[in-house]
């Protein structure tokens, strides 16, 4: 019997033994080899996603390099520039910035730079995540009607500018034959909701700023480095209006920024954006995080990444401002979504301010009246009613040199067309309690002085019923007006009755 | 050596606003005109060559050599026929308007210049006729003196071969970082793509902006 069972027991303790001990050398193994570990090995071959502005390929996800193959095609193509303005555009795939490619680290890129027989000029291609000379702008110098090969190792991660580089480059450039080629490292980016392509660029036109019809280049203004527009994915209003790009309330986007200049280093700004990273100049590190503005140099990119919170329309610009406001570089990005008000409340309130001068004015006055025994309430604590309406007149007078004379001015007549006179005005004489009023809480809208209208704003007046009575009533004393008295009591009644 | 650079190097091509060859009467094609001695300001220079190249005088055609014309050297020549032209001598575009070897056709006008011919069919034609095809040197010198060019912004181009057209080197590399630079001027832009051009070619290259013309020279030369 023992000796029966003690092999089964064996058997029993040993299997699952054995098992166990191949379980974890499969973990082990997979860990190691596992489906996030990146192999070196060149496997398969495969055509690159290409896509126009403003769509990214899509992530790739195999863990292991390839060969893989671009087709790009040089054209000439007669487009818009802006609203009514064309231009004769020399591109990569049709338009205005060329298709964006996407490799993988490690990839073997083979490229077919085909001219099309309808160009004019020979045209070719510098990528600069290419390590060897010129970035194969030599090896694929194609003329009208031919096609070239070359290949070369993505090795450099990152984003980077390609371009034409034939002779005479800056002219290609300006023409508009750049675009992006985006390396994507070994280690994938962390992911995000949407990724897009915004590429900057400058035209240099004979005509001015939207100067109708077909423009041709001014190699005048190129060499001013003053172009005549600057503009984000090839023309004006590429990114605005139904071209906008889009979001939700919540989710990240990861903007693939490109600047071609020709000359000019873009301040890329995204008004009300904080940038949470940023990849400076397309390298594969986070360099800074909440950033503000980046700088990308002319031939230069960078990457940057940010959460949407907020519903809205958010304006993308250089904000080297000028460009943005008059010549172009404005893009949007629409978010749609629910209100955060904790983030950000919107608009609470909307008062009148009268200046920081007017504030310290007040302030004086107030110091002022308040410490001279002119000053009816003083003058009334200290000696009860015996104040003479000299006093309060030139209590008044102090009043009105710091808070009226402004705008109704020193002699009262007020100026023609904007603020109405005080001197001998029907409108201030009618009614004592409208005017203790106006000076109370203000006036807008129109009204009638004198048999002229005017439709302005009167702030109302932080003043104290002592200062209203006396400026009143000074006012009532000058100017040729009708000599009345107004009390403290009086401006009371008003500030208390309505 | 000397033969394998020229074979290598041979040519040229030349970028003309196609108006400016519209006010030409191109009846009188084939009439020569003298261009007087002189010098001429290469846009690229080595560091060995002096910056003013001296230019003797020489004829040359006031035109583009014609279809017509053309026509009737593909008849006495037959090895340079569409259909008989080896490939290394000219590519699959080799007249590939005309409709036929000796048949121009409705689309190619006869009057008009001869384009999709290589630089060998050019080379051999003027050969044919005892004349040879103008220099980089000579043909933008003439261009110069005789207005050939349309220096605007017309993007509307007409090439011409040379007979050095890939002579001077401006490899693209070169070009992207330092061409103006070692260009006499960096401001002529129509003569950078000029000599960009020319300098994509292959001697058997045929396209349809590409022609040619040629050049005779003075006394025994």
């Amino acid at each position: 019997m023992k000796l029966k069972l003690e092999p089964k027991l064996k058997y029993i303790i040993l299997i699952p033994a054995v098992f166990v001990i191949l379980l974890i050398i499969t973990i082990i193994t997979f860990q190691i080899n596992g489906c996030n570990e990146y192999s070196n090995k060149v496997k398969g071959e495969e055509y690159a996603n290409l896509t126009y502005a403003p769509e990214v390929p899509p992530e790739i996800m195999r863990n292991h390099p390839s060969k893989v193959i671009v087709n790009l095609e040089t054209m000439q193509v007669t487009g818009r520039l802006a609203d009514g303005v064309e231009y004769n555009f020399w591109t990569f795939g049709g338009k205005v910035p060329g298709e964006f490619i996407r490799v993988k680290e490690g990839d073997e890129v083979e490229f077919h730079l085909d001219n099309s027989p309808l160009c004019t000029v020979p045209h070719s291609i510098d990528l600069h995540a290419v390590s060897g000379p010129g970035g194969g702008a030599s090896a694929s110098q194609t003329v009208p009607g031919h096609s070239s090969t070359f290949s070369f190792k993505a090795n450099h991660p990152g984003l980077f500018i390609y371009h034409c580089a034939t002779q005479p480059v800056p002219l290609h450039i300006a023409n508009g034959m750049y675009g992006l080629i985006y390396v994507q490292p070994k280690k994938p980016l962390p992911p995000v909701d949407h990724e897009y392509y915004i590429m900057q660029s400058e035209f240099y036109t004979t005509g001015d700023y939207g100067a109708p019809g077909l423009q041709d280049f001014s190699l005048d203004k190129a060499l001013a480095e003053n172009p005549t527009y600057v503009v984000f994915n090839g023309s004006v209003g590429a990114l605005s209006g139904s071209n906008a790009l889009q979001a939700r309330v919540g989710e990240t986007i990861r903007l693939f920024v490109g600047n071609i200049g020709p000359c000019l280093t873009s301040s890329f700004h995204i008004i009300g954006v904080v940038f949470d990273k940023v990849y400076l100049f397309g390298g594969t590190n986070v360099t800074q995080e909440n950033v503000q503005t980046v700088t990308i140099p002319a031939g230069g990119a960078a990457i940057v990444e940010f959460k949407v919170n907020v519903p809205g329309t958010y304006t993308i610009v250089d904000h080297s401002i000028f460009r943005a406001f008059n010549k172009g570089a404005v893009g949007m990005l629409t978010v749609t979504g629910n209100e955060n008000k904790e983030i950000f409340s919107g608009k609470q309130d909307d008062n009148l301010y009268y200046g920081s001068e007017m504030d310290k004015k007040l302030e004086n006055n107030n110091s002022v009246v308040g410490n001279t025994d002119i000053n009816p309430q003083n003058a009334k604590s200290s000696e009860g009613n015996s104040n003479s309406i000299d006093d309060i007149v030139a209590a008044g007078k102090k009043v009105f040199m710091t808070t009226c004379f402004a705008c109704h001015q020193p002699d009262g007549k007020g100026v023609p067309n904007v603020f109405p006179p005080l001197a001998q005005s029907n409108f201030l004489n009618a009614d004592k309690q409208r005017a203790i009023g106006i000076v109370l809480r203000g006036k807008n809208g129109v009204i009638t002085v004198n048999g002229k209208q005017f439709n302005n704003v009167m702030p109302a007046q932080s003043l104290s019923d002592d200062q209203i009575a006396a400026v009143l009533t000074y006012v009532y004393h000058s100017f040729g007006n009708s000599g009345k008295t107004v009390t403290k009591d009086e401006v009371a009644k008003v500030r208390n009755g309505k | 050596m000397n033969a394998k650079k020229i074979n290598i190097t041979i040519l040229l091509v030349l970028l003309i606003g196609y108006s400016s060859f519209g006010k030409i009467n191109l009846k009188a094609s084939n009439k020569m005109i003298l261009v007087k001695g002189g010098y001429y300001c290469p846009l690229f220079k080595s560091d060995n060559d002096s910056s003013k190249q001296f230019i003797h005088a020489f004829y040359i055609d006031q035109n583009p050599v014609t279809n017509e014309e053309y026509l009737k050297f593909v008849k006495a020549n037959p090895e340079w026929r569409r259909s008989m032209v080896k490939i290394i001598f000219a590519d699959a575009n080799y007249l590939r308007k005309w409709k036929s070897d000796l048949d121009l056709g409705n689309e190619v006008k006869s009057n008009k210049p001869v384009t999709d011919i290589s630089w060998y069919a050019a080379n051999a034609y003027c050969t044919w006729v005892g004349k040879r095809l103008p220099t980089v040197a000579e043909w933008e010198y003439a261009a110069e003196k005789l207005r050939m060019i349309n220096n605007s912004n017309d993007l509307v181009h007409f090439y011409e071969w040379t007979f050095d057209f890939n002579e001077t080197i401006i490899e693209a590399s070169s070009i992207c970082g330092g061409a103006g630079a070692s260009a006499t001027n960096p401001k002529d832009y129509p003569a950078f793509l000029r000599f960009s051009f020319r300098n994509s070619l292959k001697a058997n290259y045929s396209m349809d902006d590409l022609g040619f013309r040629c050049v005779s020279l003075i006394g025994n030369e």
